[in-house]
């Protein structure tokens, strides 16, 4: 009997500490996240929400540093020495489709567009506010699918244009297994209109109601900066298209106007304008960076310098001298300044030593001596709507704020009396250098891009001119083997 | 004092027995101990108080009934246990604790069983062989010991992890290391080191969470292989179980041990050997006439001139270098610790007596590294106490306690700061030291002088372990015990890194420190019922019960500081830019189980196990998953036909098939996950994870084994087929990057492994000085993914950089171009296109399956001892076939361009450049800018790793009884061991150490290590 009391005690004993156990023990814990599947129910949820989209767009991968290079790195005036194994493959046009350029970008942008879809699909009641945030992630998707037209598209390649294969368009957050295919370019370029325009009218509306204040926030995308965004894009797209021409004019114009205190960076404060961790004077969007939340080794200091604070130093000017660009005939000019030789190993290789010169500098985005250029391009291609000696203004407080005559001391100003395209392209090329402008630029303009990567590859030629199919970037090998959308005509 | 107690028992048994009642029958015998026999052994009839002891001729007589056990037991000696049947004598032959007569193999929840009492497929490897191999984590004993099982190493740094692969890789995206179970608390074996970025991928020397365990406390070690071994852990079986028993003390007068050990470690293999300055030189300069030459009218003699001139590169490093007097510079040779020292020291002791015992120990351990800037060194304590408190209650505290601190240094990837790419990548025209001896800090292309960075930085892991664990056994019934076993095990780990202001990665921010504290708390709580029964006279049956729950507690909290004044390292000390980041979770297993096993007469044996578990990794409704093992065994040598087939000892068929799983993947993954951001001082949410369903991964295990012993044991191995399927694969299904998710775990896809494995030990001499015993082990293993998710109505087929993983093919089967050598007359790299015929566009090229993965198909060991009075020679080589490694650093260290010929450096492969028109060779002509797709993945940098090591190679003398009596100790014994002095690889193209990690490419980490070890080993 007492064994029988034993055992029973025994028993008793396993089996309520089993019921302990098994009736709350499972559920774990974790500190760092929240649960995805909830919606969006608060204004304060939803700024959150943006912020993030934002923090997505300064990852390295993205305008941290890679998209920006990506240009660079193709443009006329500069190249990818692959100095440390650093975007050379894409100065040599030599992209594998299982590359991580080619991967990390494409993920990173469909990232910050998941980000802006969960902004954009708040079910929050409709007040001026909410729009106002849900209009810059508008802009946010819109600008994004822009950028991976851009990179992916095949807009150059055997000069297909707007007929030729685009990127999927995501507007949903929430299904992984959408069936996705690649829109054209004619669609991708409807569609980011469509979000450009959507966007605009609620910062519009709520810059009307006041939300945007005296000052500018220029650290998100504010109404003049949408327009000024418009009005790259539309630059873009006019090139297949002239009719969009009339629509670069016209943001351009709006987004002039709209640009608050915002001016042209004067010529006294241009090198160091660059060197301050804030936001510039002539900015109208930036993307913040500081000295915590920055990319660190994969910033675009690091890829551009080699000096005092290290760097790697990839990137580097293509041209054998400074002078060979910027000739000392015309008068002198402050950018010129950009470029040096940087470090004392390398003492032959020239650099970008003043845009970028810190690993905090906020990513530049958006200058209104771009929007100006922007506005001029389109006039003297012919938009119907260009005033032609706005346009040369435009012109004339850009080149007049960079370049001098010296004549016994005293600095004049350089002008225009005239513009011809020429010397807008030479404009914009050293007004725009090293922020991500030289391959469209360069695309745009027609011209072919020849480097040592290029040159160095018998299969390559001398340089690659327009319509190659090198041009686009591969679609990722990680994307095809599941979604099995089509691959670019160079790497099937 | 032995004595004095033993002849007190004696009068007090006998005086038992004097008041015993006589019953049907006597039974008497001689009790010897080897030749020798024993007085004073006390005979029990097990379960009474009745008995006797043998007399000064080791002689006893007793009255018992049929059907009773005797228990004969002496204080030094095993019991041994005779159950009474129709005869009337019984000689018994004792034998020595520790000199187990039958090897007694420890199997899952404490069950230990003879060799043919065992169902499932087992190996185990006893704790003085580990002992004896010096190697600063104790899992790496087992390489070539155990068939079926492969080591690959991620790094040669001290205490670095090593990947081991029980028959392969049974699961795609949760892990495939085996579960570790230390004295029945399953451990937790995550990488230990602070050096891991946000994603939990190692930065630099990884650390074993078996690095704290002392080799010389290890009793054994079993490797559980197949369903009937592995299904009482269920859940977490599914890749294997290694099992470590520590030591416990033995009955008797205190032993002690001691042990020394010192020895010095290099490199296995020399690896490639790198361009000298000259040889760059030339290379350089040839490169700059065949990019140049026609343009500048360039040869040989006048290139010089044009070099330094203004059309070449002026002044450059190359030109610096030949005017400062072209010396020399090794900088793969200046980052080595040439001859590291390894030294060891432990001392142990332990005793006790029918009340209970007691095992204490200390140990030291201290490796430099081969490669500078690394060392590991230990502390470890163990404990084990077991005591009777009464006739029903016994109890056992153990704790093993072990603080380690490991140097690393930044390796497994191309940080500039780390020894390796030092070595690998430095131009030999970089100067090392200035003129006045310091460290050169102007070095080349941005990279470290580690010489400086290795002794100005810090890359310090701190890690104190407690392990303990701890049992209360209640005896209800005789054959009836509840046992409840608590294991608790505690890790502190602190990580401290610093980079200083004035060289290196510290630079650019004045000086960097950061810290890392990490708690992991985990604690396996264990409740046990056993019952034992016969029905009839040869029914007996053995049956368990188990409750099992275990958690785990993640704590970390790290804080990061930039600018440091000078000399100041500490995280506390720096005065800007401070960033910290801290994180909680847990996990939690809860599981019951129930096992029963059968034996009738010792010659059919039945085992089942069955287990429900619940993890909380998994979705709410997924989180109970059932598993369940039968094992079967027919011991033929025990049938009575056999009786007359003397030569046969052993001959048995054992069988079993069963199904456990795998949950070894983060927890959360179920869920839908949103994670914290930043931007503009603001705070930000990101969307971070898609979750969905998530269940157990399953796999069904079937395995079918032949054992014999022939000839007195002379001959014995074994044979086995094993087949494992993996179904519901927890599988990190790839998802459409434009869902702004890359992957989503799920239960997907179905793997199988088939196999065969083998063991034959033969001792070719037997005698009394002489004896030479030769053994081996061979596993195969044959991977094939059967079913993958399909997508759009096609099996997914997920194509990477360097493999492939699709249906019908081994996991990661390599998927690459093939490469076609050098194009004679023009000096071009060729690729074969897909019809066969060759192309000079890589673009244009084919990508075809090779044949291999990363993981061998065939992997096993051979072995010798041979031991003449007292000296003794043991050999072991281990083996591995039918893989490749990838040489995915050749884009650097072999391009025909400046990056290998100007910027790093190459290796002296290079020499063997394509130059004239009908060169025949594989390395394509040298220009300046190359072309980059002559490094890209290809057949040219894919490598067999088939080899053979011999791994250790040990040469000894054990001090005759004569020596060790004078000395006044029990033992002495001398040996010096070499490890891995040989290699031979098949691949003659293979310069670099074959053994690499699990993902078989060839990393920029230390490489295996060879090494010779004296040690002295004394017992007192």
């Amino acid at each position: 009997m007492r064994k029988v009391l034993r055992i029973l005690t025994i028993v008793g004993f396993l089996g309520l500490g089993t019921m302990t156990f098994t009736s709350c023990s499972l559920d774990s814990e974790q500190s760092n996240y929240i649960d995805g599947n909830e919606p969006i129910t608060s204004t304060e949820k939803l700024i959150a929400s943006l912020n993030g989209a934002y923090a997505r767009m300064t990852s390295s991968t993205y305008y941290g540093r890679d998209i920006i290079v990506f240009s660079e790195a193709r443009a006329p005036y500069a190249y990818s020495s692959d100095r440390t194994g650093r975007f050379g493959n894409v100065s040599a046009f030599a992209l594998q489709t299982t590359h991580s350029y080619a991967k990390d970008t494409w993920l990173q942008i469909y990232r910050t567009i998941t980000n802006a879809n969960k902004v954009i699909e708040a079910a929050l009641e409709t007040s001026e506010k909410n729009n106002y945030y849900k209009g810059q992630a508008y802009v946010i998707r819109a600008l994004a699918h822009y950028d991976l037209v851009r990179i992916y598209g095949e807009q150059y390649v055997n000069g297909e244009g707007l007929a030729a294969l685009g990127v999927p368009y995501k507007t949903l957050s929430h299904s992984a297994d959408e069936s996705i295919k690649r829109m054209t370019v004619r669609e991708n370029m409807e569609a980011i209109y469509a979000d450009l325009e959507q966007g605009i009218a609620y910062l519009k509306a709520g810059k009307e109601a006041g939300l945007e204040g005296n000052s500018l926030v220029k650290a998100k995308i504010n109404y003049a900066a949408a327009l000024g965004l418009q009005s790259r894009i539309a630059l873009f797209f006019s090139q297949f298209d002239e009719s969009q021409l009339e629509l670069v004019v016209a943001a351009a114009e709006q987004a002039i106007e709209a640009r608050g205190n915002v001016v042209v960076l004067p010529r006294a404060g241009y090198i160091d304008g660059y060197k301050t961790d804030g936001i510039m004077t002539n900015s109208l969007f930036e993307l913040a960076q500081s000295g915590t939340d920055n990319q660190f080794t994969n910033s675009l200091q690091y890829i551009y310098s080699i000096g005092s604070n290290g760097g790697y130093g990839d990137v580097q000017w293509l041209p054998a001298t400074v002078e060979a660009v910027f000739d000392p005939a015309d008068g002198n000019d402050i950018r010129a300044k950009v470029i040096t030789v940087d470090g004392v190993n390398d003492t032959k290789a020239l650099r970008n030593t003043g845009k970028y010169v810190v690993r905090s500098s906020n990513i530049r985005m958006l200058r209104i001596e771009e929007v100006m250029l922007n506005y001029v391009e389109a006039t003297l291609e012919g938009a119907g709507n260009g005033d032609m000696g706005q346009a040369l203004d435009y012109m004339n407080q850009i080149v007049g704020s960079r370049v001098v005559t010296i004549k016994d001391g005293v600095e004049t100003p350089k002008q225009f009396t005239s513009i011809k395209k020429k010397d807008l392209q030479d404009l914009r090329m050293k007004e725009m250098m090293f922020e991500g402008f030289g391959f469209e630029d360069a695309m745009r303009w027609r011209k072919g891009i020849s480097n040592p990567k290029i040159t160095d590859n018998d299969d390559l030629g001398e340089s690659i001119e327009f319509g190659n199919p090198l041009l686009a970037f591969p679609i990722p090998e990680a994307e095809i083997n599941v979604s099995k959308i089509q691959q670019n005509q160079a790497y099937k | 004092m032995r004595s004095k107690y033993n002849w007190l028992l004696s009068i007090l048994l006998v005086f038992i027995v004097q008041v015993g009642y006589a019953q049907e029958k006597t039974l008497s015998g001689v009790v010897q101990e080897g030749g020798l026999t024993l007085p004073g052994v006390s005979v029990v009839i097990e379960g009474t108080q009745f008995g006797t002891q043998t007399d000064l001729d080791g002689k006893y007589s007793l009255k018992v009934k049929q059907g009773q056990t005797l228990v004969f037991s002496f204080i030094g000696m095993q019991d041994v246990k005779y159950k009474v049947g129709a005869a009337t004598t019984y000689n018994v032959d004792m034998a020595a604790d520790g000199e187990q007569l039958e090897e007694v193999v420890v199997l899952a929840y404490g069950q230990s069983k003879a060799k043919n009492e065992i169902t499932g497929n087992v190996v185990a490897v006893k704790g003085d062989v580990i002992g004896k191999t010096p190697v600063a984590s104790v899992d790496q004993a087992l390489q070539g010991r155990v068939a079926g099982l492969q080591i690959a190493s991620t790094s040669g740094s001290p205490g670095a992890v090593q990947n081991i692969r029980i028959r392969g890789r049974n699961s795609m995206s949760a892990t495939n290391e085996p579960l570790y179970v230390v004295d029945g608390m399953p451990i937790i074996t995550d990488n230990m080191s602070g050096a891991v970025d946000s994603n939990g991928n190692a930065t630099g020397t990884s650390l074993s969470a078996l690095a704290g365990i002392n080799s010389d406390d290890i009793e054994t070690m079993t490797v559980l292989k197949d369903a009937a071994a592995t299904a009482a852990y269920g859940a977490r079986g599914g890749n294997g179980v290694i099992l470590i028993t520590t030591k416990k003390g033995k009955r008797g007068e205190p032993a002690y041990t001691f042990k020394s050990t010192v020895g010095f470690q290099n490199f296995a293999r020399k690896g490639p050997q790198f361009l000298s300055g000259e040889q760059k030189k030339e290379l350089w300069l040839e490169a700059n006439i065949n990019t140049y030459g026609e343009e500048y009218n360039l040869d040989r003699n006048n290139v010089w001139d044009w070099y330094v001139g203004p059309d070449g590169y002026g002044n450059d490093a190359l030109a610096r270098w030949v005017n400062n007097g072209s010396i020399e510079n090794d900088w793969r040779k200046a980052v080595k610790n040439k001859d590291a020292l390894m030294t060891s020291i432990s001392f142990g002791v332990n005793g006790g007596d029918e009340k209970g015992t007691y095992y204490a120990s200390l140990g030291h351990d201290k490796y430099e590294g081969v490669v500078i800037g690394s060392d590991f060194r230990k502390i470890t304590g163990s404990f084990n106490m077991t005591r009777n408190l009464n006739e029903k209650l016994d109890i056992t505290i153990g704790a093993n306690v072990s603080n380690i601190a490991q140097n690393g240094i930044m390796e497994g990837g191309a940080y500039f700061s780390n020894p390796n790419l030092t070595g690998m990548f430095m131009s030999p025209w970089t100067a090392i030291y200035n003129e006045d001896g310091t460290p050169n800090l102007n070095t080349s292309a941005g990279l470290h002088n580690t010489l400086y960075t290795s002794a100005n930085n810090t890359t310090l892991n701190d890690i104190t372990r407690v392990i303990s664990s701890n049992a209360l056994g209640y005896k209800i019934l005789d054959n009836l015990k509840f046992e409840s076993n608590i294991g608790l095990d505690y890790t502190l780990a602190n990580f401290r890194l610093y980079y200083n202001p004035i060289h290196g990665d510290g630079r650019a921010y004045g000086g960097s420190a950061s810290q890392d504290e990490k708690r992991i708390f985990n604690y396996v709580w264990q409740n046990s019922l056993d019952y034992r029964f016969y029905l009839g006279e040869s029914h007996r049956f053995n049956v368990k019960a188990v409750t099992e729950y275990q958690k785990n507690k993640f704590n970390s909290l790290e804080g990061r500081g930039e600018v440091l004044p000078p000399g100041m390292t500490g995280l506390g000390t720096a005065a800007a830019n401070y960033t910290t980041y801290s994180s909680y979770y847990d996990w939690a297993q809860f599981s019951y189980f129930g096992m029963l096993n059968y034996d009738y007469q010792n010659r059919y044996l039945l085992d089942v196990t069955f287990r429900r578990e619940g993890s909380s990794r998994f979705s709410e409704d997924q989180r109970w998953g059932s598993f369940y093992a039968v094992g079967g065994a027919w011991n033929i040598s025990s049938e009575t036909f056999m009786q007359n087939a003397m030569a046969i000892n052993l001959l048995r068929l054992r069988g079993s098939y069963g199904t456990t799983g795998n949950s070894s993947i983060n927890p959360n993954m179920y869920m839908q996950l949103l994670n914290a951001g930043a931007y503009n001082n603001e705070s930000a949410i990101v969307a971070y994870q898609y979750g969905g369903p998530l269940g157990w991964e399953k796999q069904e295990k079937f395995d079918l084994g032949l054992e014999f012993g022939l000839f007195d044991n002379r001959l014995s191995g074994s044979f086995t087929y094993f087949q494992g399927k993996s179904k519901d694969l927890l599988y990190s299904r790839p998802l459409s990057m434009t869902s702004g998710y890359t992957s989503q775990w799920t239960n997907i896809g179905d793997m199988k492994n088939t196999g065969i494995e083998a063991e034959l030990n033969v001792d070719v001499v037997r005698s009394k000085d002489f004896n030479w015993s030769v053994g081996a082990n061979v596993g195969t293993v044959k991977n094939v993914v059967t079913k993958m998710p399909i997508v759009d109505g096609e099996p997914l087929q997920v194509i990477g950089g360097y493999n492939a993983t699709m249906e019908g093919k081994a996991y990661g089967t390599w998927y690459l171009k093939e490469y076609a050598g050098v194009d004679a007359q023009t000096g071009n790299a060729l690729w074969y296109k897909a019809d066969g015929t060759t192309t000079a566009n890589y673009n244009e090229a084919e990508r075809r399956f090779q044949d291999t993965s990363a993981l061998p198909k065939v992997t096993g060991g051979f072995n010798t001892h041979v031991d003449y009075k007292g000296f003794y020679l043991d050999a072991l080589f281990s083996f591995a076939l039918g893989y490749s490694v990838y040489d995915g650093w050749a884009s650097y260290t072999n391009t025909v361009n400046s990056r290998s010929l100007y910027t790093y450096n190459g290796t002296t492969d290079l020499m063997d450049r394509w130059q004239n028109p009908g060169d025949i060779t594989d390395v394509p002509k040298v220009s300046t800018g190359g072309n980059a797709s002559y490094t890209s993945p290809s057949t040219r940098w894919l490598y067999s790793g088939d080899h053979i090591r011999l791994r250790q190679l040990t040469f000894g003398y054990n001090l005759n009884k004569q020596a060790t009596r004078f000395v006044g100790v029990d033992a002495v014994n001398f040996s010096v061991s070499a490890m891995n002095p040989l290699t031979w690889v098949k691949d003659s193209r293979l310069k670099w150490d074959p053994e690499v990690d699990a993902t078989g490419y060839v990393e920029m980490a230390t490489p295996p290590l060879k090494s010779v070890v004296f040690t002295l080993n004394v017992k007192f």
